[in-house]
């Protein structure tokens, strides 16, 4: 039970000190990745647990946190907390608030990630799904109608 | 995600109307607007008893919304993911 928990942390360690030594966003992740595969691999041969039992722990761990960590890094509303908890009194007002986290910042922050990850393309203008994006719509569409889903910004 | 994904809304707005500039994505973002989004946003912490909105300002309302705001904070800058959002 313990070496799915002991092997995750060691994938916490190599990420965390990949994110000190390498700018690239990508190749931290496939470091911290190749570096999990590895313990998890190398875990299952030292010991008699089966491949299977601590993989599947592991990749359960790794939603979790990665859950976690897209929660907090892309969300809104922490955005939103943190800029709270750094001023003086924990308060800002509405116009206080836009000054520090612009709406228009926000949305260029994101669409610019989005075409640099490779999901919008920038045209002549404006910005336009690329093909792998326009397959994620139609199926975000779909799911949405199929939960009934209406209020979804 | 399906509910409040932000790149997912922004991706369902193009799919719906292709070679839109940014100012457009965010005038109709969702079909109601960037303004939408931060209201919808605001009214989810102040029903969480995160963020008290009972004066004209926002803020900080209880010791949880203090530790989750320094927690996350703490994260951001120990992984240098910058501010987010």
């Amino acid at each position: 039970m313990l070496l799915p928990l002991w092997s995750f942390c060691a994938f916490l360690v190599v990420h965390w000190v990949s994110h000190f030594f390498f700018s690239n966003k990508s190749f931290k992740w496939t470091l911290s990745f190749s570096a999990l595969s590895l313990i998890v691999l190398i875990l299952s041969l030292q010991t008699e647990v089966s491949l299977i039992y601590v993989s599947s722990c592991h990749f359960f761990l790794i939603m979790l946190y990665l859950h976690l960590y897209v929660g907090i890094d892309r969300s809104v509303s922490v955005r939103i907390m943190n800029e709270l908890l750094m001023t003086q009194d924990k308060s800002l007002t509405l116009a206080q608030l836009e000054k520090v986290y612009p709406q228009q910042e926000m949305f260029e922050h994101r669409v610019r990630l989005m075409v640099k990850n490779g999901w919008l393309k920038e045209t002549s203008s404006g910005f336009e799904l690329t093909q792998k994006s326009k397959w994620l719509a139609r199926m975000t569409i779909f799911l949405r109608s199929l939960y009934g889903l209406k209020q979804t910004w | 995600m399906l509910c409040r994904g932000f790149s997912l809304s922004i991706m369902v707005y193009l799919a719906q109307k292709p070679n839109d500039s940014i100012h457009g994505i965010i005038n109709n973002y969702g079909g109601v607007g960037a303004q939408a989004l931060l209201n919808k946003r605001l009214s989810t912490l102040e029903s969480l008893a995160l963020v008290d909105r009972s004066t004209d300002r926002l803020r900080l309302s209880t010791a949880h919304a203090l530790c989750l705001a320094r927690l996350t904070l703490c994260f951001k800058r120990l992984l240098r993911l910058g501010m987010g959002g």
